[in-house]
């Protein structure tokens, strides 16, 4: 399927390398599930170049906004952070459905401060599949797919890049059907 | 200007645990100026940045030290300089460098952020200046504002600019109280920096990244305004803000390949 044409190994060795490229932290020292605030004391500023590095290896955009800001941009200020800047218990539901395991333990009344912490390579790997996750069956010019590089997917007969949603297109993407499968807001 | 226009006096830096402040800071140490490194407190490695910068700064042979303070609550402001004071006794010159603002167009503004905005990038500086007034030396006391070109050009994505103007407005007010007591108030514009702010703006405008290296400044460069403009032979500037952007703003039009 057009969906798996990059497999979560390589996926996973490009957040890995990206970390490891942009920050300098020791390779061995990354586990899939490190917190990369906590555990490879990265400053969570320097998720912008781990982000930009995997934009250019992997010919997608990103998303500039946390899940929850998007909630909040859906649904309503409120919803998800509240008024002394901690994650609200919605908040909470949200990122244990959107992180899974990475946010097993967060409780309402988290300082939104500490949510950097809870992103690991797992997390940002995901968000990577999630985005490609969209690729559609075939190109624009009917043709299948190919990968270039084995991180970038282009038109098997144009060679154009495969026209793929943005992070923050996916994540509101993600909200709205959840919104409309449970009704959480 | 002579090394002892600066030797042993007292700079009070907000946000100078990286980029710019960073910078200013170790370029007033090399001056001689003894230094509070301000960062705001919080989770991740500011804490520890700022300590390195002291300690950077100490071995050039002045005294240097870290305080923790969120410039947008007032009472940590007055907390900030009154350590300052305890610690050196007096103020000289303040760089008014800290700001932090989301990186979104207005009209996705929420409550939260506009709040945040203005209550670090504004209100935060005014409280700064509130404390640092009464406490600079009137003998060639100096304070400098950070701005950035957002002051004056449309940037998608950059609500900051709204306040950087709010600013430089204010400067002009200060400098105009201010300079009958031998206080000065100036401000520096800056163009393109490559700090961490840059690396958000990247990601806003991947354009950027293919914007001729001509236009960029370092924060050495921005530290080295600074430093003339808290020094003497500035003394003939008043409420200014000086424009350092190595011409970017002079043009409508710029080329990949040539600039």
């Amino acid at each position: 399927m057009a969906q798996n044409m990059i497999n979560d190994e390589r996926i996973m060795q490009e957040v890995i390398d990206a970390i490891v490229h942009t920050t300098g932290v020791e390779k061995d020292t990354i586990t899939p599930d490190s917190s990369l605030v906590e555990d490879l004391g990265v400053l969570s500023l320097d998720f912008l170049d781990v982000n930009f590095r995997l934009e250019q290896v992997f010919g997608v955009k990103m998303a500039r906004n946390f899940v929850l800001e998007h909630v909040e941009e859906l649904f309503g200020e409120g919803m998800a952070i509240d008024e002394n800047n901690e994650v609200t218990e919605k908040g909470v539901e949200i990122l244990k459905m959107r992180l899974s395991e990475a946010a097993g333990d967060l409780e309402p009344g988290t300082p939104m401060d500490e949510l950097p912490a809870l992103v690991t390579p797992k997390t940002l790997a995901f968000a990577v599949k999630d985005i490609f996750s969209y690729l559609p069956e075939k190109s624009p010019a009917g043709a299948d797919w190919k990968t270039e590089d084995g991180t970038r997917i282009v038109c098997s007969q144009t060679g154009e890049p495969a026209a793929l949603p943005s992070g923050d297109e996916v994540v509101q993407n993600w909200l709205k059907s959840l919104q409309e499968e449970k009704q959480l807001f | 200007m002579s090394e002892s226009d600066y030797k042993d006096k007292v700079a009070l830096i907000t946000g100078a645990s990286r980029g710019i402040g960073a910078a200013v800071a170790r370029r007033l140490a090399r001056a001689g100026v003894n230094l509070v490194v301000n960062h705001r407190e919080g989770r991740g490695r500011s804490g520890k940045l700022a300590e390195e910068v002291c300690r950077e700064a100490e071995s050039e042979g002045v005294r240097a030290i870290p305080v923790p303070a969120d410039i947008s609550s007032k009472k940590s402001v007055e907390e900030l300089f009154s350590q300052a004071e305890e610690a050196f006794g007096r103020l000289d010159f303040l760089v008014l460098n800290a700001a932090r603002a989301p990186f979104k167009p207005w009209e996705k503004l929420l409550e939260r952020d506009l709040r945040l905005l203005v209550e670090t990038n504004f209100l935060g500086n005014v409280f700064c200046m509130q404390q640092a007034l009464p406490r600079l030396s009137r003998q060639g006391g100096a304070v400098v504002f950070v701005s950035s070109l957002g002051s004056r050009f449309f940037n998608q994505d950059y609500p900051l600019g709204t306040m950087k103007a709010a600013m430089e407005s204010a400067v002009k007010y200060w400098a105009e109280s201010y300079w009958k007591e031998g206080v000065s108030v100036n401000a520096v514009c800056a163009g393109l920096v490559k700090t961490d702010s840059f690396k958000t703006l990247r990601m806003i405008q991947p354009e950027l990244e293919n914007m001729p290296e001509r236009f960029f400044l370092s924060p050495e460069e921005v530290a080295d305004i600074i430093h003339y403009l808290i020094g003497p032979a500035s003394r003939a500037i008043c409420g200014q803000t000086l424009i350092a952007d190595k011409g970017i703003s002079n043009r409508l039009h710029w080329s990949t390949s040539s600039g």
